[in-house]
């Protein structure tokens, strides 16, 4: 058998395992419309259940039984009774906040279940692992791979058998087809859509319990490749054909170990192939697949609309009233000056008289701060996604390090604007090119760079340089070093100020004007004359070099930073951390900033009784953003909201009449609740 | 053709070349097809300026994928259109706002978050290309003088100068029709494009906003092409209308003239079909008037009779 038959063969299992996942992000997405990323976190929760009951004993068909088919369908139809279900006509950012709620959550809650330990080893379905059962060509198939194969290929009989064969299958199709139309032939389409979350949990569960063993230990990292592959898959196979999907994964598995056994072998390119491949399938599939663009502007506004009318609910109450009052009092051009004096004053005293240790953690928190500004300015301001936040962060750090370091010998904070312009180039070029992709696509574009940079760019050493990092300064102005916290932290203080203005004025000026019709409605927008995507790409840009500015400055503060810092885990705990307390103001970003590193700090000196929790923050924030489905200005902008009122210049949606429960406008009101196909379809009876 | 409103009574589609200077929009052969499904076939017309222009036909018709066409935001598989003596074809949405195309859409497209100063403000800023980042950072984008008189002046044409600091949510649906006008009017376009304008609005709301939209036209001198399935509304806005069938243009002439072959079309037999109180003149007229510029093949179809297999240039029925 030649070279490239060998490799075929070594990727075959990867494809099932793929394949398998694609199926069942299919399968969801065409019964609810949601592309589940979580299902990544909860093939990891299988696979860590099957292996816990083997460790303890159980035989693996127990295990099976008990890991795949009944705890994997319970925590679809869980999730999709509590959660997805509601999500039906949220916006995409609803949905794919909830998504990586379940991405981060699940694994913190294996921590707290397993308290840390290593998991080596982890067992095969049902063959032994390094037993050769059949040689096709000469080449030798263990029982990891056997089982692997086999196990997909009966999971794609069985999907497809009770898809074509069975009354359920037909009732799937009809709920993918329409679901009202369903509902009105007798199809109970609530129900219909639980059962395909179960199957596709299922088949989540069944992934995630025949790749653990082609790993050396089980890691939660290891299912995020699993993911990104489905997801190339499922998008490939334009998120409608089951089969269509599992070919794609079976193919991106092949031509994974195809790829990484010709590249020359040592170098960083095909150590991160294995890793880096399935992302950039992805970016391919996003790009081929004009159909990803459908999601653009559709099923905007109804939910959070509403949800943000019940956030800012009035309550007629003396307290209420008082505090509205002074809420009127404070946005005052005086109540400005005075907030700013007040805030002048905080750092000042904090500076002077704060502990040292104090200091560290406001430090931290203003230069996350920074990195959240970012989030504020694109996805509260702008409304676009971007699961690569931490990755432009990574690249301003880096690059700052690089200029600061001896072949450059730039001052660091040269360095810091130097690498957020580079930040923002780069910016700008991912945001040119997912600009065709819509919402969703831009989304997983962008997890997509985010994956490939950590996987493989930041490995250079001209990059990251891997886990060797690179070691950045403090600044150094003049007489004034700022080795010493107090200084640091003056200086942050101010960088946080600027940016928080910069973000302030851009919201305030024609700017922000543009980005809040682009995102109302960017159809109207460009008929109006605005360059839709000129105004998206330039915000993206200064979005990316905000970040990259962050990034370096965190990187100084720290004094060593390496690509573990900004890797994809990162780029989605910002987002929800952002949504989860504000998203929409420069308070909330920095609330946001005090509150990440204030909870890691708590999590981390938990007492004796409750280190099983240690380092779990994330679950904390991922609860937070299942909330953001329901109140999506966030902790911060919502209890503003209840006691102070609606800021100035912002809708005071109390005044709204009810919208209807499906968003279409009635006579009586709400006229301005975007269809689908922009109101520009011509209006059938 | 050589004034508004005034005749063909060759029989036979005139073509764009016999427009005078003062055309607008020149729309000349333009076609669409989804797939095997025609929906626009060769549809030629011109809408000259100043004219209150409606576009009407039953559901199917190709109306609002004409209207996207000229719009930018559907492409034709063939034709020509001409805007200001400008070919659009290649220009995207925004390139042809900027050159005077306004428009307004089926269902209302306001910005949730902006109040109405700030929808128009966008409007005004947009065709003024005043988007400038440094401009922002520096706090000069506040209202000027003479962008508040603009939104003043805009929206005391319509009569809404009480909605200025309203929120989209808290408009009714006819408030909201005339805040979409109103940000389209507001940066001043040649022509305006109006989609189901009176969609959704009651009698009374109609009729405010047929005499908006009047006014603003003799007011502004804005071009009007409005599509509308309210007969009634289109009647009393429009002075010309063009009746499409099955994606060919049927009929082209003066309102009131229109109607009475669009009451006699076999798309529109089965339903009610109100007089205008405007177009009692036309009553008992019906077939091809002597003053509209029919397509041979539709006026066939329109007078009851077999249109069968007319794939010709004009199109007809049969193509589908």
């Amino acid at each position: 058998m030649s070279h490239l038959g060998e490799l075929a063969l070594a990727g075959l299992a990867y494809g099932c395992v793929f394949a398998i996942m694609a199926m069942g992000l299919v399968l969801t997405y065409s019964t609810s419309g949601i592309l589940h990323l979580g299902f990544g976190a909860q093939a990891y929760s299988s696979a860590f259940v099957f292996y816990v009951l083997v460790k303890h004993g159980y035989s693996k068909p127990e295990s099976f039984i008990a890991a795949v088919l009944l705890m994997a369908p319970l925590i679809g139809i869980i999730l999709e009774v509590a959660l997805f279900r509601h999500l039906s006509g949220a916006p995409l950012a609803a949905k794919l906040t909830a998504s990586i709620g379940v991405v981060l959550a699940v694994p913190e809650l294996t921590k707290v279940l397993d308290g840390n330990s290593n998991m080596l080893g982890p067992p095969t379905l049902f063959l032994k692992p390094d037993r050769i059962y059949v040689r096709i060509s000469g080449f030798p198939v263990d029982g990891t791979d056997l089982s692997t194969i086999i196990a997909a290929l009966l999971a794609l009989v069985v999907v497809v058998g009770i898809l074509r064969y069975t009354l359920l299958g037909l009732r799937m199709r009809s709920v993918v087809e329409s679901p009202t139309l369903a509902e009105l032939v007798g199809v109970h389409s609530s129900r219909v859509s639980a059962t395909s979350w179960a199957l596709s949990s299922l088949l989540a569960g069944l992934a995630g319990v025949v790749l653990a063993p082609h790993f050396a230990s089980l890691s939660a990292l290891n299912f995020t490749t699993l993911l990104v592959a489905a997801v190339a898959a499922a998008v490939a196979a334009d998120l409608r054909f089951l089969g269509l999907a599992a070919v794609f994964g079976i193919s991106i598995g092949i031509a994974e170990e195809i790829f990484g056994g010709y590249l020359p072998a040592g170098t960083v390119l095909a150590a991160g192939i294995r890793a880096g491949f399935p992302f950039l399938a992805l970016a391919l599939a996003l790009v081929a697949v004009p159909n990803m663009r459908r999601s653009e502007g559709s099923r905007e506004v109804s939910v959070s609309t509403r949800t943000l009318r019940k956030a800012t609910g009035h309550h007629p109450t003396k307290v209420g009233d008082a505090l509205r009052a002074f809420g009127a009092l404070v946005r005052t051009p005086r109540g400005t000056v005075a907030r700013a004096g007040l805030i002048a004053l905080f750092i000042a005293a904090c500076a002077a008289w704060a502990p040292t240790i104090w200091l560290t953690n406001f430090t931290q928190s203003l230069a996350f701060a920074l990195i959240f500004l970012s989030i504020t300015l694109l996805s509260g301001i702008a409304g676009q996604a971007s699961l690569c936040q931490a990755t432009f962060a990574g690249v301003g750090a880096f690059a700052a390090g690089h200029l600061a370091a001896a072949s450059f010998h730039l001052p660091i904070l040269v360095g810091a604007l130097v690498g957020a312009v580079i930040a923002g180039v780069l910016g700008a070029l991912v945001s040119a090119l997912a600009l065709r992709l819509g919402e969703l696509g831009v989304a997983l574009f962008t997890l997509a760079f985010a994956l490939l940079a950590d996987s493989i760019i930041f490995q250079f050493s001209w990059a990251g340089n891997g886990s060797t990092g690179i070691n950045l300064p403090r600044p150094q102005l003049g007489s004034i070093n700022f080795n010493s916290p107090k200084p640091f932290f003056v200086l942050m203080a101010l960088c946080v100020a600027i940016s928080g203005t910069i973000v302030r004025l851009l919201y305030k000026g024609t700017t922000g004007k543009y980005l809040r019709a682009i995102k109302s409605s960017p159809i109207a927008a460009s008929s109006l004359g605005i360059n839709v995507n000129l105004v998206r790409v330039t915000v993206f840009s200064i979005s990316a070099a905000l970040a990259g500015f962050g990034g370096a400055l965190y990187g100084s503060f720290q004094g060593f930073v390496s690509p573990n810092d900004f890797n994809y885990f990162f780029s989605l705990l910002f987002v929800l951390v952002v949504v989860a307390i504000g998203s929409r103001t420069v308070f909330g970003a920095v609330t946001a900033g005090l509150a990440y590193v204030g909870l890691e700090q708590v999590f981390s000196n938990l007492p004796q009784f409750l280190s099983r929790f240690s380092g779990t923050e994330a679950l904390l924030f991922a609860i937070g953003a299942v909330v953001f489905v329901r109140h999506p200005e966030g902790v911060v902008d919502y209890l503003r909201g209840r006691i102070l009122g609606p800021p100035q210049g912002e809708p005071d949606n109390r005044r709204s009449p009810e919208l209807p429960s499906d968003g279409i406008p009635t006579s009586e009101g709400a006229p301005n609740v975007v269809s689908p196909d922009h109101g520009l379809a011509e209006q059938r009876p | 053709m050589s004034e508004t409103g005034a005749l063909d009574t060759s029989g036979s589609v005139s073509t764009p070349d016999t427009y005078d200077g003062k055309a607008l929009l020149v729309l000349d052969s333009v076609s669409k097809a989804y797939g095997g499904l025609k929906v626009l076939s060769s549809v030629s017309f011109t809408v000259r300026l100043g004219e209150r222009v409606g576009l009407i036909g039953p559901n199917g018709a190709g109306k609002t994928t004409l209207f996207n066409c000229i719009s930018g935001n559907e492409h034709p598989d063939t034709g020509r259109i001409v805007f200001a003596d400008h070919s659009i074809l290649t220009k995207s949405v925004a390139q042809r706002a900027l050159l005077g195309i306004g428009r307004t859409f089926q269902h209302i497209q306001l910005f949730s978050d902006l109040d109405v100063e700030g929808n128009l403000l966008v409007s005004i800023r947009s065709r003024k290309q005043a988007w400038s980042i440094g401009r922002d950072l520096l706090n000069r984008a506040k209202l000027t003088a003479s962008e508040d008189e603009m939104i003043a002046q805009t929206l005391s044409i319509l009569k809404i100068d009480d909605l200025r600091h309203s929120f989209p949510a808290s408009l009714t649906l006819g408030q909201g029709r005339l805040v979409e006008v109103a940000r389209a009017l507001v940066s001043g376009p040649s022509l305006l494009l109006l989609d189901e304008p009176a969609s959704g609005l009651d009698i009374s709301e109609s009729e405010d906003l047929a005499k908006a939209l009047t006014d603003a036209n003799e007011a502004a001198g804005v071009t009007l092409l409005i599509v509308e399935h309210d007969l009634i509304t289109v009647g009393k806005i429009a002075e010309r209308i063009i009746l499409l069938e099955e994606g060919c243009l049927v009929a082209d002439g003066p309102t009131e003239e229109v109607l009475t072959i669009a009451r006699a079309s076999a798309s529109y037999s089965g339903k009610s079909v109100p007089n205008p109180a405007s177009a009692n003149s036309a009553n008992g007229r019906e077939g091809n008037s002597g003053n509209v510029r029919r397509n041979p093949a539709d006026a066939n179809d329109a007078n009851g009779t077999s249109a069968n297999g007319g794939d010709s240039g004009g199109g007809g029925g049969g193509d589908r």
